[in-house]
């Protein structure tokens, strides 16, 4: 009845002392059965019980050092046991960016999750607002009323430039008849009140055939940000979309499609799209959206800072306060490896005095005592502000704008 | 009771007197067996009150005419933010639903219909055997990627033939739709096929019939109100697919019979009216329920139509 090679002793009175056995090779592990207890911990594993340290092991509180010296070969065996989740949202623009940093932090901190999502600006601050996030990323400064909204929910910001990008305008790779573009060209092409449809309608010497256009979805601060520029509505008929691949791979069918996006992007999609030297009005000449050009301030008007807002009240949450400095530490590094350009030295100061202290820094410093925006340049503005205003001490004068209305009503009596 | 046969332990076991008690329970499990019927009826109807109260918010709008929702020609409800500049005319969207299904069903009912003649009469059982698993596998591809494989796959091909196809287009979307509803057309056919009592096809065969006469000529028109509810089925199906075309027909919503451009469909809108900033509360949020509605009625219609034709070509055997 039984297979002659089945063991008999396991039928026997022996069998307690099998199981039991067994039992212990499963308790020890790996099932070899032969490694001592002392040799299994001293291997490095992320899934190892919490709260066994490591010889060497870093603090999880440590003092954090210079973010390059991060996630070197040599550190990354040295992992931290602290746990806990941290929620990032926003500018689609901006993500790539915050990917990278999460990843270079997962290595580091295997037990913090990291969510990096990228619904546009617009939806990211909405959900910012409603506590749901720890970090919200954005591709343009908060405007007046979303301000005005995180003031009246008692949320305190902080606002923290991380890098320039530069917004590139892209053809298909075979479009030969495009070589720079203005502003005048960019107007006759995208906004809503040039009434053109083809290519002919534009530049005579262009096909007549139909326009093709991808942009970015009203939600997201990119499309904000280049109907700002252009100085009008964008044309109706665009095929909008918040997920910016689908914008490279609309673009990259078709021969007679342009749009725009971040340079992060066109920077991983270089072989299927042809990014547009765009004419500078003050100097005239055309540049394309590279490093120097970003930098130096000639990639006009179409370069931008983009923006990390952080929720104060999560940084009493250890492991936000981690990421924080980490994000800071490493964004120069990581946001020129995905295409953008890090930030001037003295904003870049100021950015790092905003984290050391957060509590002096709250609220927005591009938006004045009135919570209005300050007209000028980023850098020019940015920098003269000494000390950013906190939201909530805002006296809001009545606009048109009904949380500010509310808020201002609330603090008459 | 017969002597010879032994009589079954069940039957000995239990004394079926009738006395309250039983009387009780039976009453009980006929009441559960009724809620569990009655609860499909309730969701459907509650789903179509929910529709009809948040659409009134969209239709009760100042903004909005029914007329206007009903025979307009553009809807760019995504592209701006102040009401103002927003019309809302149903045909667009309407018109890329009815493209992308109209290709689907173009490919799912001929495939689908051959395919279950062939494995309902001609093929052998070792092959059915392999052909129906294989199919089933087909029907269980996550439309996620067939979505992709739309993108990735079928719209190249397309542009290869002819450059003027767009890469989010009509026919890219309804060919993926299309090989979604394959395995439904055709396992829903093949069952009624099956179901033709094979008396009928030995009648055939005895008055000299060929095979393709048999499957041809008596089972596919004596198994016809199955395999037309088979259809329809998947034509709703299609109707209401949504990942495959929000990924890829595109976000622009066209009014124009040409497959080879954008077409956002009713659902993709829904889809992609979700993603944006708009706030819950405007009337651009709530054209969403306008636009579920109309799907609603559509499919409710799908439906109705289908229980016609089945009670129409319905023929019985014994």
């Amino acid at each position: 009845m039984l297979n002659p090679l089945f063991p008999k002793y396991l039928l026997a009175g022996r069998m307690v002392v099998t199981v039991l056995y067994l039992g212990w090779l499963s308790l020890t592990g790996c099932g070899g059965g032969g490694v001592p207890e002392g040799e299994l911990r001293s291997t490095v594993s992320p899934d190892r019980q919490f709260g066994e340290r490591q010889v060497g092991e870093r603090e999880p509180l440590g003092p954090s050092p210079s973010g390059l010296e991060w996630g070197t070969e040599e550190t990354q065996r040295q992992v931290s046991t602290l746990r806990g989740n941290i929620q990032i949202d926003g500018s689609s623009t901006v993500r790539p960016i915050g990917e990278a940093v999460a990843m270079r932090f997962g290595r580091l901190y295997p037990r913090v999750r990291v969510d990096v999502g990228g619904r546009g600006t617009g939806n990211g601050l909405k959900r910012f607002q409603a506590r749901e996030l720890d970090f919200v990323h954005t591709s343009r400064p908060i405007l007046p009323n979303e301000a005005a909204g995180l003031a009246e929910a008692g949320l305190p910001f902080l606002e923290l430039p991380v890098a320039y990008d530069g917004v590139t305008v892209v053809v298909h790779p075979h479009n030969r008849w495009v070589q720079q573009l203005s502003l005048e060209q960019l107007r006759r092409l995208f906004l809503h009140s040039s009434g053109t449809r083809t290519w002919r309608d534009v530049d005579p010497n262009w096909p007549n055939q139909t326009l093709k256009v991808f942009a970015p979805g009203t939600g997201s601060g990119t499309y904000d940000f280049f109907a700002d520029v252009l100085g009008g509505p964008l044309r109706s008929g665009m095929s909008l979309n918040e997920d910016d691949n689908a914008l490279v791979t609309g673009v990259s069918g078709n021969l007679y499609s342009i749009g725009f996006f971040g340079v992060a992007y066109y920077n991983e999609n270089r072989g299927k799209l042809r990014a547009i030297p765009i004419v500078n009005p003050e100097t005239g000449q055309a540049y394309l959206p590279e490093r120097l050009a970003i930098e130096e301030n000639l990639y006009a008007p179409l370069s931008r800072p983009l923006f990390l807002y952080v929720n104060q009240q999560s940084l009493s949450r250890v492991e936000v306060r981690q990421f924080l400095r980490f994000y800071i530490a490493t964004v120069p590094e990581l946001a020129s490896k995905v295409g953008f350009v890090k930030l001037p030295e003295e904003i870049w100061q100021a950015v790092e005095a905003a984290v050391e202290q957060p509590e002096q820094h709250l609220g927005s410093r591009l938006l004045d005592r009135h919570g209005q925006t300050i007209p000028g340049r980023f850098e020019d503005v940015y920098l003269q502000s000494p000390t950013a205003l906190l939201p909530v001490e805002l006296p809001l004068p009545a606009t048109d704008n009904p949380a500010a209305m509310e808020l201002a009503g609330e603090q008459q009596p | 009771m017969n002597k010879g046969l032994p009589t079954p332990g069940a039957l000995l076991q239990k004394r079926y007197r009738d006395n309250g008690k039983r009387r009780w329970t039976d009453r009980v499990m006929v009441g559960l067996l009724a809620t569990c019927a009655g609860l499909t009826v309730a969701i459907s109807a509650l789903i179509g009150l929910m529709l009809i109260r948040e659409s009134w918010h969209f239709f009760s709008s100042s903004s909005v005419s029914l007329s206007g929702f009903l025979w307009g020609t553009r809807w760019s409800a995504l592209e701006s933010r102040s009401l103002a500049d927003v019309e809302f005319g149903i045909w667009p969207l309407l018109s890329g639903t009815i493209r992308v299904t109209g290709i689907a069903m173009l490919i799912a009912w001929p495939l689908g219909l051959l395919t279950a003649i062939y494995l309902s009469e001609f093929a052998s059982r070792r092959l059915r055997l392999i052909l129906k698993p294989v199919l089933e596998i087909l029907a269980g591809i996550p439309t996620v990627v067939l979505g992709y494989f739309a993108i990735l796959v079928i719209s190249p091909t397309l542009q290869w033939f002819s450059p003027s196809f767009d890469t989010f287009n009509a026919t890219s979307a309804g060919i993926a739709v299309g090989i979604l509803c394959l395995p439904l057309v055709c396992s829903l056919a093949e069952d009624a096929l099956s179901a033709v009592p094979d008396t009928l096809r030995e009648a055939v065969y005895s008055l000299g019939g060929t095979r393709m006469n048999t499957a041809l000529g008596v089972v596919l028109p004596s198994a016809l109100s199955g395999v037309i509810s088979a259809m329809l089925l998947a034509f709703s199906r299609a109707l209401g697919e949504t990942m495959v075309v929000a990924l890829a027909a595109g976000t622009l919503a066209t009014f124009t019979f040409d497959p080879r451009q954008q077409s956002q469909t009713m659902t993709g809108f829904i889809i992609e009216m979700l993603k944006s900033d708009l706030e819950y509360g405007n009337v651009q949020y709530y054209s969403l329920f306008g636009v579920a509605l109309t799907l609603f009625v559509i499919t409710f219609g799908m439906t109705m139509l289908g229980q016609l034709i089945r009670r129409r070509y319905r023929e019985e055997y014994q």
